[in-house]
């Protein structure tokens, strides 16, 4: 009886690893597989692998490439800087009904589709009073609007949970708001503002939906080449260059936000 | 003046300027100009661009398909993500906690990325059909959901029940382990106490969980970008369409603001129901 | 956010230097937070050099008084002096306090030398004058040579000690405390109320306001008790005060067990006594050690020992009296033949003891 329960349980286990794999290991491994294989139709493996796929990239896919790493980059650094300034703004009015309708606004166009945010910012910037449709300034806009709230999360949860016994300790040693800022809010801050660098890199880097309604003529990222690869039947040119975007966004999470951040990380982008 | 009332004055100078420079041109101006747009005829200011979206029998079929895929995509993420989760935190293994990081990274991996690695296996020509013809010597592929509602709804799943996981597993390590052990203590089986303690205390956050994945899944492009199909479109998908295919700006604003509303609408049961759990941590 | 403020209004240093330090007082002070009134109309007075803890329950409003005094809580009414000055309208940076918390607060990305060093650095002091007088703080709390530390490699005494440090070397004018030893366990908690009674002994200009609910720190520390009731002073004075001479009934079992003893009682047992007007609603409190295991008298109780309670150096009995409706507690020396539960004994009181309290 106690034996059956035992292997009852251990089939469970089982189960539940299988399950987990087959469900979220499975597509990243399916990417490394195609981006080498030399070909993979109709057969359950590939028959070869080869490194074909990323010789052959062009100007295009390098261009989108260091299009993506340009753009990601002034997200994560405008996103962050936006995203602190609103937590640090907005501390002070924590438990107050304007804060927490302030809190609410900024947390909008993370809960809209982002086609939807990608239309309303191509619609208000196509056209005077400023048209900024036709450069790539538009959809750093909509990237940084984009992950604008995760940054705003991540240094507000830091705020309220760590900092303010601090903040008063420093007040009350004499040090002025600004040195209180500079030399003690910042600094603690600091793991919080390297998980929302890292974050916002990835979801920028990431981001297909609002690019696609905003992006002007010439101008593209991985994730719109990789969808127009696949959209031609360009299968593994696509994984090649899919996975050089996940090794960038992982890299940004493993590297920037640092050990032990990753689960900060995914409770703000998850839970919030 | 005084010193206190020169720190509110710079504070109210400050958030008048956050509200300006970051709220405006990011959030409110765009937005705001959607709905001015959606309503803005040649005839002047009416609500005929709403309601020729709703007699429009291709856009209600849009409204149906989106919340078909979004009712089947949830209510699946959910039951297994609370399922996983709750195996997970009661029947940890050897690398089950590399299987939550696993998940964890789901947030680095764009969605659309999921639907494209499911051609590799499921797609007619794909692994797993191919490896079911070969073994099993059969004429056709067996498996082919994947440009269709299974297949849609399937991506759904694989991408968005880490969102349930998550916050699950969260609320599952928050519950005191004492009281579960009183629970027992006082003679209650471990399905009694799943069912009367745990799950009443982990419930809060699994309905989080549960209406932020919904949420989510309603705005998800990137998967029907890939697998979607003229029968099925998605109101996200249609307003694309709308905007880039048949250059009509002004019914892709209406259908956006049609969505904007249903969106923020989930948005604020969600804001309810988490600022329910939170409130009452005042100092004493 | 950040504002910006004159620099001369940023030197709470000058003000320092001219009065070495000072009392505090406040001044019709009342305190609403999230719509419950927190402190109500309170008025008290800290002499310079003065030692005066905060004493009640949580929630009586204590923490809020210290914070208000630090500067972080704002009054609906209310003013409050630190010597000549009055500082209402003066933000927190700019008071001269040294806060200490109960969980220290010390800086986690500082090393213990940066912590003491910052509020001297706050005050643009020199170089050469911070390593000086950081020495010399780190000195006083017996912590040399842990200049290099982060808190986290520290003990929580340890910590408590650099946190003292830290709030001692700008010279404040006032020392605020809260609650500064309730975090750490009973050895060390004597170890550090010792520590802050020998600095503030080395600091006799000093004023110290000291939060706490354990009475103990009140009685041992203080010169003066301001004994908090649902933000009201319920009695404030020194501790023997308070111990001796109760207003009521809440002082009298706050600060440690009493016998209350019905006016009729006491008339019944111990003739001739001063009794309080009639319409005074109150009882006579006695303490345990004021009741004698002996017919000496005057006042006489005869009762049956229900319990006997072992107390280390002490025993408690609790005695049931015809007299009163409550069991009585008597103290009474291990030393010597200790009465059974069950035995009949007689018990001796004298007038002074008796004090009367009111409801």
């Amino acid at each position: 009886m106690a034996r059956r329960g035992t292997l009852a349980l251990a089939g469970l286990r089982l189960l539940t690893g299988a399950v987990c794999l087959w469900l979220f290991a499975v597509p990243g491994l399916v990417v490394i597989v195609s981006a080498f294989a030399s070909d993979w139709v109709a057969t359950v493996l590939p028959a070869s692998f080869t490194l074909r796929w990323f010789e052959h990239f062009d100007a295009t896919d390098v261009d989108a490439m260091l299009t993506s790493f340009e753009v990601a980059g002034m997200v994560a650094a405008l996103g962050t800087v936006l995203g602190l300034w609103l937590a640090i703004s907005l501390n002070p009015l924590e438990g107050r009904r304007l804060g927490g309708l302030l809190d609410a606004v900024i947390m909008v166009p993370n809960s809209v589709p982002s086609v939807v945010l990608g239309l309303a910012v191509l619609l208000a910037y196509h056209a005077p009073p400023l048209d900024i449709s036709g450069s790539a300034a538009i959809v750093v806009l909509v990237q940084t609007a984009l992950v604008m709230p995760f940054c705003y999360r991540m240094c507000a949860a830091a705020l309220k949970q760590e900092i303010p016994v601090f903040r008063e300790a420093a007040a009350s040693l004499g040090a002025p708001p600004a040195m209180v800022l500079r030399r003690v809010i910042l600094p603690l801050l600091e793991p919080a503002i390297r998980a929302s660098v890292a974050l916002a890199f990835a979801f920028s880097i990431g981001d297909l939906g609002a690019t696609l309604m905003v992006y002007p003529p010439g101008f593209s990222t991985v994730p719109i080449v990789v969808i127009e690869d696949v959209e031609r039947g360009f299968y593994y040119r696509a994984s090649a260059l899919a996975l050089i975007l996940l090794a960038l966004s992982l890299a940004s999470l493993v590297l920037v936000a640092g050990r032990g951040r990753r689960a900060k990380v995914a409770a703000v982008a998850m839970e919030r | 003046m005084s010193a206190t009332s020169r720190t509110l004055l710079a504070r109210g100078a400050n958030l008048s300027a956050v509200v300006l420079l970051v709220f405006g041109p990011f959030i409110l101006y765009p937005l705001g100009g959607l709905f001015l747009l959606s309503v803005r005829t040649k005839s002047g200011v009416s609500i005929d661009p709403y309601l020729r979206f709703f007699s429009d029998p291709t856009s209600l079929e849009v409204i149906r398909t989106s919340l078909a895929i979004v009712l089947a995509s949830a209510a699946v993420a959910t039951v297994v993500g609370v399922a996983l989760a709750a195996l997970l935190f009661y029947l940890p293994f050897r690398g089950s906690a590399m299987l939550v990081r696993l998940m964890e990274l789901f947030v680095a991996f764009p969605s659309f990325l999921v639907a494209f690695t499911l051609i590799f296996l499921y797609g007619t020509q794909g692994s797993v059909n191919v490896f079911l013809v070969e073994t099993f010597h059969l004429s056709h592929a067996p498996i082919d959901f994947l440009y269709g509602f299974g297949g849609i709804v399937f991506a759904e799943v694989i991408y968005y029940t880490p969102f349930v996981v998550r916050p699950t597993l969260t609320a599952l390590t928050l519950i005191d382990e004492r009281v579960v052990e009183a629970a027992r203590s006082l003679g209650a089986s471990p399905a009694l106490v799943a069912r009367k303690v745990v799950l009443p205390m982990a419930l809060p956050g699994i309905v989080a969980g549960s209406i932020l994945c919904f949420l989510f899944i309603m705005n998800e492009f990137g998967i029907l970008l890939v697998l979607g199909s003229a029968k099925l479109i998605t109101l996200p998908l249609s307003i694309y369409s709308a905007a880039t295919v048949d250059l009509d700006l002004q019914a892709a604003a209406t259908q956006a603001a049609v969505m904007l509303v249903a969106s923020l609408s989930v948005f604020v049961v969600y804001r309810r129901v988490t600022r329910a759990g939170t409130r009452s941590h005042a100092r004493g | 956010m950040v504002e910006t403020l004159p620099r001369a209004a940023a030197a709470p240093k000058v003000a320092a230097a001219r009065e070495p330090a000072s009392g505090v007082r406040i001044a019709g002070l009342t305190v609403e937070l999230g719509g419950r009134v927190v402190l109500d109309d309170l008025s008290a007075e800290v002499a310079r050099g003065e030692f005066v803890t905060v004493l009640g329950n949580s929630g009586c409003g204590k923490t809020t008084l210290l914070r208000y005094v630090a500067g972080f809580v704002p009054a609906r009414r209310g003013e409050v002096w630190i010597g000549a000055r009055n500082v209402t309208e003066v933000p927190p940076h700019q008071r001269n306090i040294g806060l200490l918390y109960q969980n220290y607060a010390l800086f986690p990305h500082m090393t213990v030398f940066e912590n003491v060093a910052f509020g001297l650095r706050a005050r643009n002091a020199p170089a050469a004058e911070i390593r000086e007088r950081v020495a010399g703080a780190l000195k006083s709390v017996r912590m040399e040579g842990f200049e290099s530390y982060r808190p986290a490699q520290l003990s929580g005494g340890m910590q408590q000690r650099i946190a003292l440090a830290r709030a001692l070397v700008i010279k404040p004018d006032i020392l605020l405390l809260d609650e500064p030893v309730s975090a750490l366990d009973a050895n060390l908690r004597a170890a550090v109320r010792t520590e802050i009674k020998l600095l503030h002994e080395a600091m006799p200009e000093l004023a110290v306001i000291y939060v706490t609910h354990d009475r103990e720190d009140a009685l041992m520390l203080s010169d003066r008790v301001m004994l908090l009731r649902e933000g009201r002073i319920a009695q404030m004075g020194t501790p023997q005060e308070l111990y001796d001479r109760p207003q009521n009934r809440f002082v009298a079992t706050y600060l440690g067990l009493a016998n209350f003893l019905s006016p009729d009682a006491v008339a019944r047992t111990l003739p001739g006594i001063a009794l309080p007007s009639r319409g005074d609603a109150g009882a006579f409190c006695l303490r345990p050690e004021s009741l004698r295991l002996d017919d000496g008298g005057p006042g006489r109780l005869v009762g049956e020992v229900l319990r006997c309670e072992w107390h280390g150096s002490a025993v408690l009995l609790a005695v049931r009296t015809a007299e009163c409706a409550e069991p009585v507690t008597v103290e009474t020396a291990r030393r010597g033949r200790v009465p059974e539960p069950g035995e009949r004994v007689v018990l001796s009181y004298v007038a002074e003891d008796c004090v009367f309290v009111r409801d």
